[in-house]
């Protein structure tokens, strides 16, 4: 399948394969439609984090956070010097740095290397020598979105923030939840749907060196609000479905789950949800077009049987469905 | 509406009537994050501020610049938290001194128009779509009397903010959980006054800091004042 080569103006023409759980039906239809896969009742769970700029430049090529600061710190992954069109998995290995150096950012902010993984050595982590604001300007005016290799066009800020982006703490976009623009949320409240936020740190989904691959996602950090506890008490009190818009509502929802029963505040989860998953809160999940193979595909599996879900991908080739960030979508439900 | 621990942007905010808004919400206890065109003057009103023991922070942008949108709202989010008032003071005359609009050179217009228009459109649209969800938010757009009648001379700046009433009532009519509201706040003593009338008696103009309480008053108060309203101050009055 091919990727959607640029963002889309208006999602609402975007195709949706509504995917049932149980049986091996699939509804093909749009995201102007999304609203009718629901019932009066159930609840959508929106990841509102908004998206930074995590590109940056080391002297010896670019490094991207795999988080947002927190008290001056965050991990980071090295890349080679090497232009966005080249695909993730074709860059060369980069010149390393050890703990204990130091070098700039942009030429312009000095960091600290405080670690370096046992994972990979690429995986490190940053200690920014500068005050909270000076390093969120920084960010800002320096960082570059994380591009991807099949994209036409650079994007922007513009291009990567959801209509309801509130504290940048994704280094990539929760592209979920970009189908839920105003007229959307208009339909869905028509039809008594209900919405509720969570902030959820998206980490990078893909580095290149198969050690960091093979242990993403890394820890994320979360934030759910009371009314969103509430809300999913409600919500399945009265027998009604609470859907994860997205792979990282899935992972905070699901790895504050396990932790015992759910309660609001910030946590911090490396769930990797697989087949042997056992759901506790999500009953759906709506999310990008993934292919066989992929760990987004591996994170579909805990909703849905294999053969559900090749069956699904069948349809979606057959019908030329768009993949990545800001391709169609699959709804489980 | 609460204001103690609530995240509030102001634009305009390092003098004027944005700075006396800044001043009075933080002293309330907001978390405010305050932005302009001119770093030092930001920083500085910023700091004076926090030299009273009160939260601030200071982003130095210009409103008018479209790459500037979420770089203001995401900082100003990671810094102060979510958002939950945007206070548009950022203005512009657009022409200096002020002319008849035949006289009034395009570009000059152009920019009243972003100012004073697009940029609390892009800013708005980047923030009160969180508001929505959160089911919270006030948005106020600071207006003028001349949006209302058709002064000669005042005629770029007075469309402009004509369009801005506009939109924000058209917002008032589309947006559920967040109030937007219109405040004409009568003539002040700032700095956009005197370049706009240097000749102007300023003992007869309000003082910034006393429009700031009663603006402040009139968006938390009791009487919780319908979306889509515009608010009109007179001196020692509404």
């Amino acid at each position: 399948m091919k990727p959607a080569t640029s963002p889309r103006e208006d999602p609402r023409a975007d195709r949706l394969l509504v995917i049932s759980r149980t049986d091996e039906r699939t509804t093909e239809t749009t995201i102007a439609h999304f609203a009718e896969a629901f019932r009066k009742g159930d609840l959508l769970v929106v990841n509102d984090a908004a998206t930074l700029p995590a590109s940056f430049r080391t002297p010896f090529g670019e490094l991207r956070l795999l988080e947002a600061p927190v008290d001056g710190t965050a991990r980071a992954v090295l890349f080679d010097e090497a232009d966005w069109h080249t695909p993730t998995e074709a860059r060369e290995a980069p010149r390393l740095f050890p703990t204990g150096s130091s070098f700039l950012l942009n030429r312009t902010m000095p960091v600290e290397v405080t670690d370096v993984s046992s994972i990979s050595p690429r995986l490190i982590t940053l200690r920014f020598v500068t005050t909270r604001e000076a390093l969120w300007n920084f960010i800002f005016e320096f960082g570059e979105p994380v591009q991807y290799s099949y994209l036409k066009a650079r994007l922007r800020l513009w291009d990567i923030e959801t209509p309801f982006a509130t504290r940048p703490w994704a280094v990539e976009m929760p592209c979920a939840g970009r189908t839920l623009v105003s007229t959307v949320q208009a339909q869905l409240q028509e039809h008594g749907v209900n919405l509720a936020t969570l902030t959820h740190g998206a980490g990078l989904s893909a580095t290149g060196d198969e050690a960091i691959d093979q242990a993403l996602p890394l820890s994320e950090r979360y934030e759910i609000p009371e009314s969103t506890v509430r809300a999913i008490a409600e919500t399945k009190n009265r027998g009604s479905r609470v859907v994860a818009i997205g792979t990282t509502v899935t992972r905070a929802l699901e790895g504050a789950a396990l932790l015992g029963p759910l309660h609001a505040g910030r946590g911090v989860t490396d769930y990797k949800l697989g087949p042997a998953s056992d759901l506790r809160i999500v009953d759906g999940i709506l999310t990008g077009v993934h292919e066989l193979g992929t760990s987004h595909y591996e994170l579909m599996r805990a909703f849905a049987s294999s053969e559900i879900l090749d069956r699904a991908v069948q349809v979606a080739e057959a019908s030329g469905f768009l993949t990545h960030e800001f391709g169609d979508s699959f709804l489980l439900i | 509406m609460q204001i103690r621990g609530t995240g509030i942007l102001i634009t305009g905010a390092s003098r004027g009537l944005g700075q006396a808004l800044a001043n009075e919400l933080a002293a309330l206890g907001g978390r405010v994050v305050l932005v302009a065109r001119t770093l030092d003057d930001v920083h500085e009103a910023a700091n004076a501020i926090l030299a009273r023991s009160r939260q601030a922070f200071a982003l130095a942008y210009d409103v008018a610049d479209k790459d500037s949108t979420h770089k203001i709202a995401a900082q100003a989010q990671a810094l102060a938290g979510p958002i939950d008032i945007v206070i548009h003071c950022a203005s512009t005359l657009g022409p200096l001194p002020l002319v008849p609009l035949l006289q009034t050179q395009c570009e000059d217009f152009q920019k009243a128009l972003e100012t004073n228009v697009l940029g609390p459109f892009r800013l708005t649209k980047a923030l009160a779509g969180s508001m929505e969800l959160r089911k919270t938010g006030l948005v106020a757009f600071i207006s003028s009397d001349a949006a209302v009648d058709a002064y000669p001379s005042w005629g770029a700046y007075g469309a402009s903010k004509a369009a801005a009433d506009h939109m924000a009532r058209t917002f008032a009519n589309e947006l559920q959980h967040t109030r937007v509201l219109v405040i004409d706040p009568g003539e002040m003593d700032t700095k956009m006054h005197s370049d706009a009338m240097p000749d102007a008696d300023t003992s007869k103009l309000a003082n910034p800091i006393s429009v700031a309480r009663k603006i402040t008053t009139l968006i938390t108060g009791k009487d919780n004042i319908q979306s889509g309203s515009r608010l009109t101050l007179h001196a020692g009055s509404v």
